[in-house]
């Protein structure tokens, strides 16, 4: 996925349409603490997973 | 109609919340028992979990007329979890020493008796002529005499018999955890440790000094060996000291807690029981074989994994009787004096023996009784002994 | 009232959030049960939908999230779904779910003890997804494990207790409370669980695929309140032998 340069994790989180409280994100497998979103710039490369909760038994 | 009181009780044991099992107030246990109605009985006895209180109710008095349905039950379950086959195994008296002092006792510091302890070679000469006779589990015994027997001796010679036997097996003083597996890698497997009785007032009355007046630190004996790798504990209460349903019942919570607590460890119940003797310490309260067999069976219902014990304190018609109903294990061919074996006139017995039979003689009775009597049973090879060359193969 | 790792619960009907129609059936359904604690997965977001959230749906004041790691075919992977579940806000609480095989979804023993004795250790209420083994679930509990959960019967089959005879077992052994999950797939099989002295019954398959899920998931209130009076009011048990026979030998040796 391409996005900008300089965009934040939280930035991606939200211009995904998706609520940052609501989601976990994993970068380059390691997991983001919810107050590093707005800090954590996002680089080349970088694989970052998004996952959240959904209906289970 | 009598109606008992209504509790709410789960399927599941009691389970062991105490870090060590408390011992019971006889007082709150009477109720339980004595407060029974015969249709509780049963009830019961279609039973297929049974909780203390159910144990509480077949050990009742309302219990005494549905013996045969007790014991056709037992002898159900005993069928079923161990088949036709009867354990056998042999006593081992290595010292007749003992620092304290119970009334009901033959070894009772008191007493003037003849005292000896085996050397280490004469403990091994006593031994061949037990696995001669083709025992592969022996019961190694002693008073309660740390001064005159110990752990190291017990280590050197389990160190010098467990080639020998399949398995060895200790009753002696109460351990500390360490010296329990310090023997459990020496190659003891099981201990047995009876409490005489579960009643404190009795406790206290019956022993009169030495460390065995410590009621607590005996109760909690059992959990020690378990926790030290024991893959085997045996539980008593002396028959004759309190009242034989309470101590039932008792020895019923004290399995639970042990079965919750340590689930790993295999358990086993004897039932030593003091006859009336000329002279000798006359029991608090009488009990029959009829009680016997009814605790027995009441045991075996409550617990089918339980391996229960008759010793050659009973005799051969009693124990010819319940073959089948209940019992796993049997001594044959006993004696409980020191050095007695290879010398039959040794004085210094514990108790005086009820089935005179030699080995030879029990074996022919179980087959006549459709059982088969099993001398070896699990193989030492399997246990893994610290510092032992079976360890390496 | 059922209390696991220090948590309070009425009802002893948990729920899974999964394979329900639409999240207002879901939500419906879930309240026609009663239920405080409900399961709920991790998966990957759905970047074509975005609103799709449970969180949206779910009062997180009325219901326990129970995340589960289901996916997990290894003690790794539900570790890391555990962490992430942490991360977004499932507190401690964990259905440790591994399932390396996803024909039969059924529990992996040696990865699920794996991962049990590391996520105790990192603080997490370990409620494990087993198959009906009396021996994995004391080991469980030995390894600090918040409750045990034994499968009923394999994961939407809806084949009821098979696992009675090995669930009674461990409910007589355990000293944490047990939770049949899986496979109940009528409200008796509810019901039966109960009776037998389970402690609470998960629910899912069997009330999100029914015809009108919001009528089955009060059936199985109504059940699992019906088992556990009838447990806790003693019932005689039944068994399956015939009376025994008169013994082969008399007491007459007796004296």
């Amino acid at each position: 996925m391409t996005v900008r340069e300089g965009i934040s994790l939280e930035g991606l989180i939200l211009e995904l349409e998706l609520n940052p409280d609501a989601v976990v994100a994993e970068c380059d497998g390691r997991i983001a603490r919810r107050e590093e979103y707005a800090a954590t710039s996002l680089k080349d490369g970088m694989v970052v997973e998004l996952i959240r909760f959904v209906g289970g038994g | 109609m009598q109606t008992s009181t209504p509790t709410i009780e789960s399927s599941r044991r009691d389970p062991g919340r105490d870090e060590h099992f408390t011992a019971t107030d006889f007082a709150a246990l009477r109720p339980r028992v004595y407060d029974c109605h015969p249709a509780e009985v049963a009830a019961v006895l279609k039973k297929s979990h049974l909780t203390s209180n159910d144990l509480a109710v077949l050990l009742s008095p309302a219990a005494d007329a549905y013996l045969p349905q007790l014991a056709a039950r037992s002898a159900e379950l005993t069928r079923r979890r161990f088949g036709r086959v009867m354990q056998l195994y042999a006593p081992l008296y290595l010292s007749n020493y003992c620092a304290n002092r119970c009334q009901y006792c033959g070894f009772s510091s008191g007493n003037k008796i003849a005292r000896r302890v085996l050397s280490m070679e004469e403990a091994e000469a006593e031994a061949k002529i037990l696995s001669d006779r083709g025992f592969g589990h022996i019961l190694l015994v002693s008073g309660e005499a740390p001064a005159r027997l110990d752990v190291d001796y017990l280590v050197e010679l389990a160190g010098r018999l467990r080639h020998r036997f399949a398995s060895l097996s200790i009753e002696v003083q109460p351990l500390d955890e360490e010296e329990y597996r310090r023997l459990f890698h020496a190659g003891i497997v099981s201990v047995a440790v009876y409490q005489e009785t579960y009643d404190a007032g009795v406790y206290a009355r019956v022993h009169k000094a030495g460390r065995k007046t410590d009621m607590a630190y005996r109760l909690a004996t059992p959990a020690r060996a378990a926790a030290a790798g024991m893959r085997e504990v045996g539980l008593g209460a002396l028959l004759g000291l309190a009242d034989w349903r309470l101590e039932g019942l008792a020895l019923g919570l004290h399995l639970d807690w042990l079965r919750h607590n340590f689930w790993r460890t295999g358990l086993t119940v004897s039932f030593p029981r003091l006859r009336p003797a000329a002279g000798g310490f006359a029991p608090l309260t009488e009990v029959s074989e009829r009680d016997l067999a009814h605790l027995l069976f009441a045991l075996r219902i409550f617990d089918e994994d339980l391996g229960l014990l008759l010793s050659t304190r009973e005799e051969s018609r009693f124990r010819d009787g319940m073959v089948g109903l209940g019992p796993t294990r049997y001594s044959a061919g006993s004696c409980t004096a020191p050095g007695g074996y290879g010398e039959p006139e040794s004085e210094g017995e514990q108790f005086a023996i009820g089935d005179e039979r030699t080995v030879a003689g029990v074996c022919r009775s179980l087959r006549e009784k459709g059982h088969d009597p099993v001398l070896k049973d699990w193989d030492a090879t399997f246990q893994d002994f610290a510092g032992t060359d079976r360890a390496a193969a | 009232m059922l209390t696991i790792a220090g948590h309070t619960l009425r009802s002893r009907l948990l729920v899974g959030t999964g394979k329900f129609s639409s999240s207002r059936v879901m939500r419906a359904a879930l309240e026609a049960s009663g239920s405080e604690m409900v399961t709920v997965a991790l998966r990957r977001v759905d970047l074509a939908d975005p609103a799709d959230d449970i969180m949206q749906v779910l009062d997180r004041q009325r219901y326990l999230f129970l995340p589960n790691t289901s996916g997990a075919r290894d003690a790794a992977e539900a570790v890391r779904l555990a962490r992430m579940a942490r991360a977004a806000g499932g507190g401690d609480w964990l259905k440790l779910e591994v399932t390396p095989d996803p024909r039969t979804l059924l529990p992996d023993p040696v990865e699920t003890l794996r991962a049990a004795e590391i996520l105790v250790g990192e603080g997490f209420k370990v409620l494990p997804y087993i198959n009906a083994d009396p021996i994995l679930a004391l080991k469980l509990q030995d390894a600090g494990a918040a409750a045990v959960m034994p499968l009923g019967s394999p994961i939407g089959t809806n084949q009821g207790l098979l696992t009675r005879f090995q669930v009674q077992i461990i409910i007589e052994q355990a000293g944490v409370p047990v939770i049949v999950d899986a496979g109940l797939g009528l409200p008796s099989h509810a019901a039966e669980a109960m009776e037998i002295g389970a402690d609470a019954v998960l629910v899912n398959t069997a009330i999100a695929v029914a015809g009108d899920p919001v009528r089955m998931a009060r059936a199985f209130a109504l059940a699992v309140e019906a088992g556990r009076e009838a447990y806790e009011s003693g019932a005689g048990r039944s068994t399956e032998r015939a009376e025994p026979s008169s013994p082969e030998t008399g007491l007459g040796f007796l004296r």
